[in-house]
């Protein structure tokens, strides 16, 4: 309880030191007229709106990138000639930012949720594939030859010995590359801006505020909004990923 | 020194041959040799053990048998064919253990039963009912639903054994099967070992074994014959009958025959074991 009050002490201090210092300016934002922002755009439902819509389209751009990027992914680590062909390509790629991307996948896929799919698949994709890899190819040898010399199956053995070894690391890229796709989503709808109109998530919102109301409060409420979404999110699947693998304690 | 040609010369039904076997490991031209010119019989239904310092090849020599390695000059035979590959009739269990991390005791011994060859015609109480017959065996009951992280190293050696033996193999190749447990223990398994080995049974009906140990007492308790290799590069330096009678026991080791055989295979290895522990 002591400890949590300590925790806590810090951020109140500064909260109530931004309120101070803010309080003689009518535009800049305050810790209180924030709060005041963010209720008014949870009753009108654009707040949870627009976060649902953000939401959805990480799901499935990170659904989208998690099926390509692990079945490659294994194969890549257990194929070296795979690997071998494959890696500069997916080199080269990596380093370009999914935002960098835009101008193309607006020319091919419009403004809509599909653009928006695509930019997080993209995003998720490398973290995942380099992690999966490097899974596999770290799995511990003998493993494989135990079950080789119990008589057991070539697929079989990917299935039940490949797989749940390589298990922790494919699960630690999905978290990263979760996160990452949060990060880009939020890049991709603000550069996208107001063109979307209504269909917009939380980084469209942003724009909207920034270019057309001038509404600072509301822009700081979308920043803590996605904030605390990127923390909810890399935290159950922290919970989930313990729970998936119980046996690669710390 | 005793020529394994010679001594196997009267020996016409081999179990497992090899002639000739080599291994060396990295570049042609600059290669390591692990393993050279080994010709040995492996007799059906024989106890053999290999002794040699550590570095010699016997993990090589064992991991050839099992399929895993090709040799690089030579050939192996299993019943007059060729050794191609690993195959569910030779059972391994191997120096670091591979226990999967992520199952349980329970699942580790039952892994073969469930996913190999070895559980074929068997129903899933029969399965487990093996699978709890060998936990009891290797003394891990209540220990079934942990995982191998949360075992020591003693414990983790039981489970690689255990799991060898729910497999019930015709062939066991054996790698310091007994090596991190203490000594009672050790002997206590050993025990167990040979009886179901099947030292009780007319040889016709026991398993063929070939198991690796850095122990002369081990080897020779265990044995009907010791292979002793010497180091860089792995060759054959002896091959020693044990002929102490069967069923082996206590009384075995306190015999003279006992101590009389283990001196002297300590007497041709001592100069190299002396070698490999000051440099
Ligand atoms: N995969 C490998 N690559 C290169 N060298 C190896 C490999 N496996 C074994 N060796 C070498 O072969 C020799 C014999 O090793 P090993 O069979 O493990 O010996 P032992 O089991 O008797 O301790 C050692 O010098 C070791 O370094
Ligand atoms: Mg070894």
């Amino acid at each position: 309880m002591n400890r949590l009050a300590l925790k806590l002490l810090l951020p109140i201090l500064l909260l109530l030191a931004w309120e101070l210092l803010a309080s003689g300016s009518a535009r800049a934002p305050r810790p209180s007229t924030v709060v005041q922002a963010a209720a008014a755009m949870t009753a009108s439902g654009d707040l949870p709106t627009g976060l649902a819509t953000s939401l959805l389209r990480v799901f499935l751009g990170f659904a989208t990138a998690s099926v390509l990027a692990v079945p490659l992914g294994i194969v890549m680590g257990s194929v070296a000639v795979v690997e071998r062909n494959l890696d500069p390509l997916v080199e080269s790629f990596r380093p370009i930012a999914a935002i960098a991307l835009l101008p193309l996948i607006i020319l091919w896929l419009g403004t809509g949720t599909q653009a928006a799919v695509a930019i997080v698949a993209y995003a998720a994709f490398f973290p995942i594939l380099i992690n999966t890899i490097a899974g596999v190819k770290r799995i511990e040898p003998n493993l494989m030859r135990a079950a080789y010399t119990m008589g057991v199956g070539a697929l079989t053995r990917m299935r039940v010995v490949l797989l749940p070894a390589a298990l922790p690391a494919i699960l630690i890229g999905m978290r990263i590359g979760l996160g990452v796709a949060w990060t880009a989503i939020i890049a991709a709808e603000l550069a996208v801006g107001a063109k979307a109109g209504g269909q917009g998530g939380i980084g469209q919102m942003m724009f909207v505020f920034y270019a057309y109301s001038v509404e600072l409060n509301g822009i700081v409420v979308c920043m803590v909004a996605v904030g605390i979404v990127a923390l909810l999110l890399d935290r159950s699947l922290r919970f989930a990923l313990a729970r998936a693998v119980p046996w690669s304690a710390p | 020194m005793t020529d394994a040609r010679m001594t196997d010369a009267t020996m016409t039904d081999a179990k497992i041959r090899l002639s000739g076997i080599g291994k060396s490991f990295g570049a042609p031209a600059a290669p390591v040799v692990a393993v050279q010119d080994l010709s040995l019989d492996i007799r059906p239904g024989e106890f053999l053990t290999i002794v040699g310092p550590s570095g010699c090849g016997k993990t090589t020599v064992l991991n050839m048998l099992a399929g895993l390695e090709t040799p690089t000059t030579g050939t192996m035979t299993l019943d007059g064919r060729p050794i191609r590959g690993p195959g569910a009739e030779r059972g391994v269990m191997f120096q670091d253990y591979a226990l999967f991390p992520w199952k349980t005791v329970r699942g580790n011994i039952g892994f073969g039963l469930v996913h190999g060859p070895a559980g074929a015609g068997l129903s899933a109480a029969e399965r487990e009912e093996r699978v709890r017959r060998v936990i009891e065996l290797v003394g891990l009951t209540g220990s079934e639903e942990k995982y191998p992280h949360q075992l020591s190293g003693g414990m983790r050696q039981r489970v690689a054994l255990a799991r060898l033996m729910a497999n019930e193999p015709q062939i066991l190749l054996m790698d310091e099967p007994l090596a991190a447990l203490d000594a009672q223990t050790r002997i206590i398994l050993q025990d167990e070992l040979l009886r179901i080995w099947g030292q009780d049974k007319p040889a016709a009906q026991r398993r063929t074994v070939v198991y690796i140990t850095h122990s002369i007492d081990e080897a020779v308790f265990l044995a009907d014959r010791v292979v002793v290799l010497s180091s860089h590069p792995g060759r054959l330096k002896r091959i020693v009958e044990i002929d102490l009678p069967r069923p082996r026991d206590d009384a075995t080791r306190l015999s003279k025959g006992f101590a009389d055989l283990c001196q002297s295979i300590w007497q041709s290895i001592r100069e190299e074991a002396y070698r490999a522990t000051m440099t």
